[in-house]
């Protein structure tokens, strides 16, 4: 007989090395999962065969046994405080790391900008976003968010997608903090760095943004911002870049006023960023699909519950089943 | 969005006032949005002021006493009569009705000096929607006792369903974000 009080869920997945973020519903306290394609190999590698991990472990942490290289026993069980298993109650829930104080030049005038500091602990380039604030003499991007480009250790880190290179002053002061986690809701709001004047306008977005060629977007620009022309249109997305993190959207903005981030005084006296918000996705018309799904790209809830499992606790290529446990506390 | 501001100012945004409210209605006015709420006629009560047609603000408790200092402001118990208030309702400034919320929406470290935003969400009538799906009725579960173990310990309850919430005019929405004043 069974009871969502004590309860068993299993399952499985074949790794690609990456994170893997599995939904569960709430309470589960114990995973486990076995290597399946292993079984029984003397291969000479060492992939995973056995992962282990309880809610009270710290986040990432875990127990896992490689394979013995070259014979098909398991070595000896390890853990790991990286890389292992984290138990999600809502991957919404955004942590906001601690407030780490910038030095040097905090923020230079450069493409793109440089964020000097001492601690680059726990930031990862490309992935890893920061909230600065307090940027006292660049004001314009205190507050707002950036993905962060070269790392160098304990020196430095890029705001990839920002060209401060035309601010009237460096920053002469600051600080930041890791946001790690995403909003609920995809496609998500993103503050804007750059918009072209052109034909169809390139829009360049502070933090990567996952925009898809099709969605439709309202710009938000305040007249600080220069090129008010564009402020509140509609634009569909018809072509995007992953490595400028821009989209481009047919509005022609080639007449418009030039974009420019407004001065520190101005911003210090209080500003609402440039942004771009989501409303919807371009229709669909076609004989295989007379109707555009107008819901999908603006209600689509990607936060989850359950366990996100570590790179460290699996081996890529390899197919795992996975057991989920619950039970009362007594 | 908007960011609540004040003239002279350390941090952006700052607390909410008056001003800021007369921007968000203006700008929904302007985007001709619907209100939610007709006005509340005034009578001879003491104490009490008339209340105008209103959009809906949907906040967190913490503003509480933030509110209270706006210009204009009415306390729900203000009203000329109590028929039509909320339990959540807080007051009004405007035309804008508060509802706030221990869960209302906030930003951690989020202002320009680091500290929480708070966002109000203004919204006017059909802004949003809540789609039900088909094919999927709300069920609510009960499970008793005797299914959890011989000594029928622990029972269960709880209820699903399926919608989609939709926002349906993202003009006539509008995200208030302010801080509190120290």
């Amino acid at each position: 007989m069974s009871s969502p009080l004590h309860a068993v869920l299993s399952g499985s997945f074949t790794s690609d090395g990456s994170i893997v973020n599995l939904s569960l519903p709430s309470g589960y306290n114990d995973f486990q999962m076995t290597n399946i394609s292993d079984i029984g190999s003397a291969a000479a590698n060492t992939n995973v065969m056995k992962a282990r991990g309880t809610s009270l472990m710290l986040d990432g942490s875990g127990y896992y046994s490689p394979k013995t290289s070259g014979a098909a026993t398991i070595a000896l069980e390890a853990t790991t405080l990286t890389g292992g298993f984290t138990f999600v109650s809502n991957s919404a829930d955004i942590v906001i790391g601690a407030s780490t104080a910038l030095n040097g030049t905090p923020v230079n005038q450069a493409s793109p900008a440089v964020a000097n500091t001492g601690t680059t602990t726990g930031l990862v380039a490309g992935s890893s976003v920061v909230r600065m604030f307090s940027t006292t003499g660049m004001l314009q991007i205190s507050s707002m968010d950036f993905t962060v480009g070269t790392i160098v250790g304990s020196t430095s880190f890029e705001l990839k997608y920002l060209i401060s290179s035309g601010f009237a002053a460096a920053a002469s002061a600051g600080s930041f903090r890791i946001i790690n986690a995403t909003s609920a809701f995809y496609p998500r709001r993103r503050f804007i760095t750059a918009i072209s004047a052109a034909a169809s306008a390139v829009i360049t977005l502070s933090v990567v943004h996952q925009f898809t060629v099709g969605q439709a977007i309202r710009v938000v620009v305040p007249s600080v911002f220069g090129m008010t022309q564009i402020n509140g249109l509609v634009g569909n997305i018809t072509a995007i870049s992953t490595a400028n993190n821009t989209i481009t959207v047919d509005i022609n903005s080639s007449g418009f006023t030039a974009f420019a981030f407004p001065t520190s005084a101005i911003a210090g006296a209080g500003i609402t960023f440039a942004q771009v918000s989501p409303v919807g996705e371009a229709a669909i018309n076609s004989v295989s699909q007379p109707y555009g799904n107008l819901l999908d790209d603006a209600t689509d809830n990607q936060s989850f519950s359950g366990i996100s499992i570590g790179a460290t606790v699996q081996t890529s290529g390899v197919l795992y089943q996975w057991i989920a446990v619950k039970g009362v506390s007594v | 969005m908007f960011k609540s501001r004040k003239a002279i100012e350390s941090d952006n945004p700052t607390e909410i006032t008056r001003s800021d409210v007369d921007v968000v209605v203006r700008t929904l006015r302007g985007n001709n949005a619907y209100s939610f709420l007709t006005g509340v006629e005034g009578e001879d009560r003491f104490g009490t002021a008339p209340v105008r047609d209103a959009y809906f603000g949907l906040g967190n408790t913490d503003l509480i006493g933030q509110l209270d200092n706006c210009a204009g402001f009415v306390q729900k118990w203000n009203y000329p009569t109590q028929g039509s208030t909320l339990d959540a309702e807080w007051g009004t400034v405007a035309n804008v009705r508060f509802l706030l919320s221990s869960i209302g929406s906030t930003t951690q470290n989020a202002s320009m000096l680091g500290a929480t935003v708070y966002n109000i969400f203004v919204c006017g009538r059909e802004a949003f929607a809540a789609i039900e799906q088909d094919a999927y009725s709300a069920q609510f579960i009960y499970r008793p006792p005797i299914y959890d173990g011989p000594l029928a310990l622990n029972a269960s309850v709880g209820y699903k369903f399926a919608e989609v919430p939709r926002i349906t005019n993202d003009t006539w929405v509008f995200n208030l974000r302010c801080t509190l004043s120290s």
